[in-house]
């Protein structure tokens, strides 16, 4: 039982880092705290609502082609956000960048009340991939062994672009000091619209891949977001590899706290935050 | 000459005002339209305008208009109260109905006392206001609390279900359903037992580990106090879990999430209602008419709304003789109302109605868009009603 749970936390977990990962991207490089990023996550998922039935309902092609479909518009959302609201706000202070990004909040879930009203909506996952790999007495459900591959396939993709190509090189290095990539020349506007693009299509597909699994409405978005600034947190900010640490962390303490204190399993990620964060300050009042 | 005139003449309009034409009896319809109950007052909004239409349509109440007051609490308890005291105050409203939070209910009952303006719930589900702090200004006409939580305890007897593991959303309604249902269930067939509690978070969609956690105890059957995207979620990811070829569930199954699972719902899951409007024979006239205007069916609060408008406080006032709360009180009390859910009485101890309890299994027709409860249980209130005893107890506990 106790096998079962973790590589439950473990696939929760990977489903974590997918929303995680977007938002602490956007905050490493441009340190903007983007509460648009729940937004973003929800409008993937009732994209993908709304497209999947007409490409290919029910396959499995069909269901990534839709996901990736819906990143590409909720990427280029993101996109006409940052340019024409938070880039006039950089050279503010960044409660008004905060303030831009909540009223983002806003106006995106009155826009998704107003297409999809009300209701929960529901969309069935790839007929091949509904069943369950049966090991012994349970069940391991084949979605979330793919919804683990997309982990993987994403992060190994992220990885890549970060290391190979110029574009994550920039990225890298504006993660680590923003000032000195300007004075080499690199037009920092681009770099800032790249990165929350890139994030707003990560957000985007998490939305997607996590609404085959979840039922979705209009106020997924501040459900979703606390949970993702809690492993954003723990992981550390612009930290990428942190927050996949911080996404396991989160979903096997969640699952494991299930068998034996299923009071405290909503607070045990609270909890270990708060651990971490001590900790950290601790090291820094250290050296 | 000219004043005698002038004084006359104020005379004649002030006569004219108090014997002209009756006034209107206006009801508030205080709900939450926007926040989370938005989705859950839809159509019961629409199923009172068709009310007040068909009152209307029959020369009103006691000859009188009826008039409905639209106000919106946000579903929050403060904005609540202030439109329920705004509502008494500025409209003058006779009562009020609508409220769908528990959490509002709570709020706006203490107005619904101070003010001594009659509250209707046909929705909101807490047994709080009506038993704990009960005045005589409250009345609830649909199964609470504590009459669902003895609906499923009897149902689960009924079943011989033994082992029990329970899901409940980590709020009031979650917390006092699965209390309710652990102690009746202890009454009522003590050989069975909860093997272990789960309390995910309100609006929790991931519920997986907490589908693994359950099955690890391998239960005879699952009790899920869920709602919303909790529900659904659980019902979606509990299929790829096997979960209802492993064990059995019984869980609350509304008809707003019978409509949003849509072809998804799969057959064989036990659920309970409140007022499920293909199990109520007296209900098929109403539903055909609302489809007729809404192209839309009815949900539980839809059905119970119209029900408690048109067979219950509309006759209630008539017998009353006017909205007067104390001759309507007395009325209401004394009077057995020709429902659609049957024949049924608002008993004095707590201003109850002895609603049945609908418990049946999913399964999908060709009939709807959507899967139905088939095979309905019709739980009668009588045996679900809390007793005497327990609400003395609980009364004293609340002061």
């Amino acid at each position: 039982m106790i096998a079962i749970q973790i590589l439950q936390g473990l696939m929760e977990g990977v489903s974590l880092f997918l929303i995680a990962s977007g938002l602490t991207l956007i905050f490493g490089v441009s340190r903007i705290v983007n509460f648009a990023h729940g937004s973003f996550y929800m409008l993937g998922a009732f994209l993908t609502y709304q497209f999947y039935p007409l490409i290919a309902f029910r396959t499995v092609y069909g269901f990534y082609l839709t996901i990736l479909i819906s990143g590409v518009i909720v990427a280029l959302l993101g996109m006409i956000f940052e340019v024409l609201v938070l880039r006039r706000l950089y050279h503010t202070e960044e409660l008004m960048q905060l303030v831009a990004t909540v009223a983002a909040v806003l106006v995106i879930r009155d826009v998704t009340k107003l297409i999809w009203g009300l209701n929960d909506v529901s969309f069935p996952m790839p007929d091949k991939l509904s069943g369950a790999l049966v090991i012994g007495e349970n069940y391991v459900p084949s979605y979330q062994i793919s919804m683990v591959v997309a982990g993987i396939v994403i992060l190994a993709a992220m990885w890549s672009i970060l290391r190979f190509t110029r574009a994550g090189i920039i990225l890298r290095a504006a993660t680590d000091d923003r000032g000195m990539v300007a004075l080499l020349g690199i037009n920092q506007a681009l770099v800032f619209t790249g990165v929350f693009t890139a994030g707003s299509f990560l957000a985007g597909i998490a939305g997607g891949l996590a609404g085959a699994f979840e039922a979705v409405n209009y106020l997924l978005d501040t459900r979703i977001i606390v949970t993702a600034f809690i492993v954003v947190v723990i992981g550390g900010l612009g930290n990428l590899y942190g927050a996949l640490a911080g996404a396991i962390a989160v979903g096997v303490l969640k699952a494991l706290g299930l068998l034996w204190l299923p009071e405290l399993s909503f607070v045990g990620m609270f909890l270990l935050m708060a651990i971490v964060l001590m900790f950290r300050s601790l090291r820094r009042t250290a050296e | 000459m000219r004043k005698l005139l002038a004084v006359l003449a104020l005379l004649a309009m002030v006569g004219a005002s108090h014997t002209g034409a009756a006034e209107p009896i206006k009801i508030g319809y205080l709900a939450g339209i926007s926040g989370v109950c938005g989705v859950l007052t839809v159509r019961a909004r629409g199923a009172m305008e068709m009310a007040v239409d068909d009152l209307n349509a029959k020369g009103g109440i006691l000859g009188r208009k009826v008039v409905m007051i639209v106000r919106d609490s946000k579903t929050k308890p403060d904005e609540g109260a202030k439109q329920y005291r705004d509502l008494v105050q500025t409209e003058k409203v006779d009562l009020v109905t609508g409220v769908c939070s528990s959490s509002v209910f709570m709020g706006i009952n203490p107005v619904a006392e101070e003010t001594k303006i009659p509250l209707f719930s046909n929705t909101s589900g807490t047994h709080k206001t009506t038993v704990d702090f009960f005045h005589p200004y409250v009345y609830q006409l649909q199964p609470n609390t504590l009459m669902e939580g003895a609906a499923i305890a009897e149902y689960v007897k009924r079943k011989g279900w033994k082992r029990i593991v329970t899901i409940g959303m980590d709020y009031e309604w979650g917390r006092t359903t699965v209390a309710v249902f652990k102690e009746q269930l202890a009454e009522k067939d003590p050989s069975a037992k909860i093997v272990k509690e789960l309390w995910p978070k309100f609006g929790e969609t991931n519920l997986a580990s907490f589908i693994t956690a359950t099955l690890n105890e391998k239960p005879d059957a699952v009790v899920a106090v869920t709602a919303g995207v909790t529900a659904t979620s659980l019902i979606k990811q509990g299929q790829t879990y096997g979960m209802f070829k492993r064990t059995e569930m019984l869980t609350s199954l509304f008809t707003d999430s019978l409509f949003s699972m849509g072809a998804d719902m799969p057959d064989g899951i036990h659920g309970w209602a409140r007022a499920p409007f293909w199990a109520i024979p007296g209900a098929q006239e109403f539903v055909k008419r609302f489809h007729a205007k809404y192209n839309d069916y009815p949900d539980d609060w839809g059905v119970l709304h119209y029900d408690g408008m048109m067979n219950i406080i509309a006759p209630a006032i008539e017998k009353a003789g006017s909205t007067d709360p104390m001759k309507l009180q007395a009325a209401i009390t004394s009077m057995t109302f020709n429902s659609m859910r049957g024949k049924l009485k608002v008993r004095a101890l707590d201003h109850t109605l002895n609603s049945p309890s609908y418990i049946g299994v999913t399964q999908k027709t060709s009939q709807y868009p959507f899967s139905i409860l088939g095979n309905v249980e019709v739980i009668p209130g009588d045996i679900t009603l809390p007793s005497p005893a327990t609400v003395a107890k609980l009364r004293a506990e609340a002061k």
